[in-house]
């Protein structure tokens, strides 16, 4: 068993965070599944709110993982930072079994977080969350001109690029050089 | 287990080491971002590096309108990109330059900042605007509206000139637009419009052309009545579009006269005429779902329809009945871009708001008929403040498109989008003050300290 899997499973029973039950359907009890990211903490994420992620709702109906199992194993993402996660979470209990309405206002306005968010949740494939993000992210350059961009967003200019480019050739002749070197004073 | 721990492998090589640079997106994101910036924004940010002119290029954007206009001495380029979302572009000559005013949602010039730009040909400097704008194959524009000063056009001369003109500017470019709009053409213009609209626009892609008649009384400001007439050019759609404020019997008799009216003008054989449609919501129509036949001197049958939004009509010549009844037939409902229910949101509110260019901006309004400024100012005084205010868009804005902030200094140029900022002078002294500051008085410091110490000592 990998690390990850023995930092998550002890943490599994400690601190899940709960997710309503949903009241529309009460004979049939609702499944839970269990989710952590770099942080190790465990989220508890009912059935339902998962299958807003194609990706999850992919990994349980492919591999037919039962709630036992899921609660000794939860599903790794190592690289994605917890608050992220916690935000997804989120956004999945809160839109359970929901029409998705037009806009969503509680995004992240911090240019790191929407932008770990929007990598997280295409990674997770959750189509309507991904949607708004990338709304938000456009919603960030309205008004701003080309220089103001490059800044706020570190988009180097193509000379930039084009120098960047130039000296990673480089470093990479001399470092070929130096190795067909050593290549041959071992040879010798 | 296993399944997980390659996906995360998997993960852990193509998501993020704690990247949050744009540069390292995946271009699929920034595609599906590009599909959600406004329009500046994509000019703004084609003019950050290659990389992203390439991803904004590879999405594709709908204009649903663009006017252009061209008369005495001024220019305008107007950009609709929704429903009262609008980037208006003046241009003025003076002197040896151009003035250009620029403005969001706002017609009125006089409270907007001017700049002045040297250059020697208004018509040029305002058609390279519109080229480096618009001309992309990114941009499918819903229609080109063209206001033309018709006194140019009126001589062959001119006219040739005029098509020199655009063909120097656009070179082998062309629009990928669905309709041409011009104002009413004349027996002099009607050749010269149409030569324009094909050589201007993709062919493939056009849809129909079209002039706008536009015929308003102080009474009312929306139009209830509207006529359309078809006259199909190298296979296009090309209609004659009247439209009407008030219902009343003398535009409903002229019908008759405008199909006789532009087979003078066009020099065209009679049979050329396609169809005709007569739009009318001025009444609640008494519901009849049986469409009922009329004909007209023998030589055309009328079709009248009716349902809840209106009542409308479709005139054609006898010859070419079976062919279009079909094509009428199956209509649900026919009113078009004047029913609110079924139109296009964006043509419903254009149509319904047209009239009120008279008030907006009574330099362009060549699609109306007589003395037009003096209507204008007649139906401006008719209206209080509050609705003066509204009609002509001075609502507060909360956020500006890059380029058409008030203030804002910046300069579009032939390759518009790019941004010449010009700082201040009183900043530049600021910094001078400020390089100063530190090289003087920092050393003095130093030495000040130094003195302390050695005195301490």
């Amino acid at each position: 068993m990998s690390s990850t899997e023995q930092g998550t499973s002890s943490a599994a029973p400690a601190e899940p965070t709960t997710a309503p039950e949903s009241a529309a359907a009460p004979e049939v009890p609702e499944s839970f599944y269990y989710v952590h990211g770099k942080d190790k903490v465990v989220h508890k994420v009912s059935a339902g709110a998962l299958q807003h992620s194609a990706l999850i709702h992919g990994m349980i109906s492919n591999l037919g993982y039962t709630e036992e199992q899921a609660k000794a194993n939860p599903f790794p993402f190592e690289n994605i930072d917890g608050d992220i996660l916690q935000m997804v979470v989120d956004w999945c209990n809160q839109h359970k079994g929901k029409p998705t309405p037009p806009e969503d206002t509680n995004l992240p306005k911090q240019k790191e977080k929407l932008f770990d968010l929007v990598l997280a949740v295409n990674y997770l494939e959750i189509k309507e969350l991904l949607t708004y993000c990338c709304k938000q992210v456009a919603m960030m350059v309205k008004g701003k001109s080309p220089e103001e961009i490059r800044e706020i967003w570190m988009i180097p200019t193509d000379a930039e690029d084009e120098a960047a480019e130039k000296e990673a050739k480089k470093r990479a002749g001399k470092e070929a050089a130096g190795e067909t070197a050593a290549a041959a004073g071992d040879a010798k | 287990m296993h399944y997980f721990l390659l996906l995360n492998l998997k993960f852990q090589k193509t998501l993020y080491q704690k990247m949050v640079s744009w540069s390292q997106f995946p271009p699929e994101i920034k595609q599906k971002i590009a599909e959600n910036y406004d329009f500046m924004s994509r000019v703004s940010m084609r003019n950050t590096c290659h990389v992203d002119r390439q991803i904004v290029d590879s999405t594709k954007f709908r204009i649903p309108r663009v006017r252009f206009g061209y008369k005495e001495d001024k220019c305008l380029i107007c950009i609709y990109t929704g429903i009262e979302k609008f980037l208006r572009l003046e241009i003025k000559k003076c002197g040896k330059g151009v003035v250009v005013y620029k403005s969001e949602n706002n017609f009125d010039t006089s409270r907007i900042p001017r700049k002045f730009i040297p250059s020697e040909n208004l018509l040029n400097f305002g058609l390279s605007i519109l080229k480096s704008l618009l001309i992309h194959d990114w941009i499918q524009i819903n229609a080109i509206e063209w206001d033309l000063d018709e006194f140019l056009l009126k001589d062959s001369k001119n006219s040739e000139n005029f098509l020199k003109i655009f063909q120097k500017i656009f070179g082998f470019q062309k629009f990928h637009v669905k309709e041409m709009v011009s104002t009413p053409r004349s027996q002099e213009t009607y050749q010269f419009f149409n030569r324009f609209f094909i050589d201007f626009s993709h062919f493939d892609e056009l849809e129909c052309m079209r002039d706008i008649f536009v015929h308003t009384k102080i009474d009312n400001l929306y139009p209830v009545i509207a006529y359309d007439m078809d006259v199909p050019f190298c296979g296009k759609s090309n209609y004659h579009t009247h439209l009407c404020t008030v219902a009343d019997e003398e535009f409903r008799t002229r019908r008759r006269w405008d199909y006789e009216l532009i087979h003078v003008i066009n020099g065209v054989n009679y049979h050329a005429i396609d169809s005709g449609t007569f739009r009318d919501i001025s009444e609640i129509p008494i519901q009849n779902p049986e469409p009922r036949k009329r004909t007209w001197d023998m030589t055309d049958v009328i079709w009248e329809y009716s349902c809840k939004c209106g009542k409308w009509s479709h005139e054609m010549p006898t010859s070419k009945e079976r062919a279009l009844r079909q094509k009428f037939h199956t209509q649900k409902c026919g009113i078009g871009f004047l029913c609110k229910e079924h139109a296009d949101p964006f043509d419903y509110w254009y149509y319904q708001n047209l009239p009120r260019r008279l008030i907006q901006e009574p330099f362009w309004c060549g699609m109306f008929q007589g003395d037009v400024v003096e209507f204008g100012l007649k139906l401006l005084e008719n209206y209080d403040e509050q609705a003066k205010r509204e009609i002509q868009n001075q609502n507060p804005m909360s956020s500006f498109s890059w380029g058409f902030k008030p203030g804002e200094d910046v300069h579009i140029t032939e390759k518009a989008g790019i941004r010449i900022s010009r700082k201040s002078n009183f900043q530049n002294f600021l910094k001078i003050l400020k390089f100063l500051c530190f090289f003087i008085f920092t050393p003095i410091l130093i030495s000040l300290i130094s003195y302390s110490l050695f005195l301490a000592t």
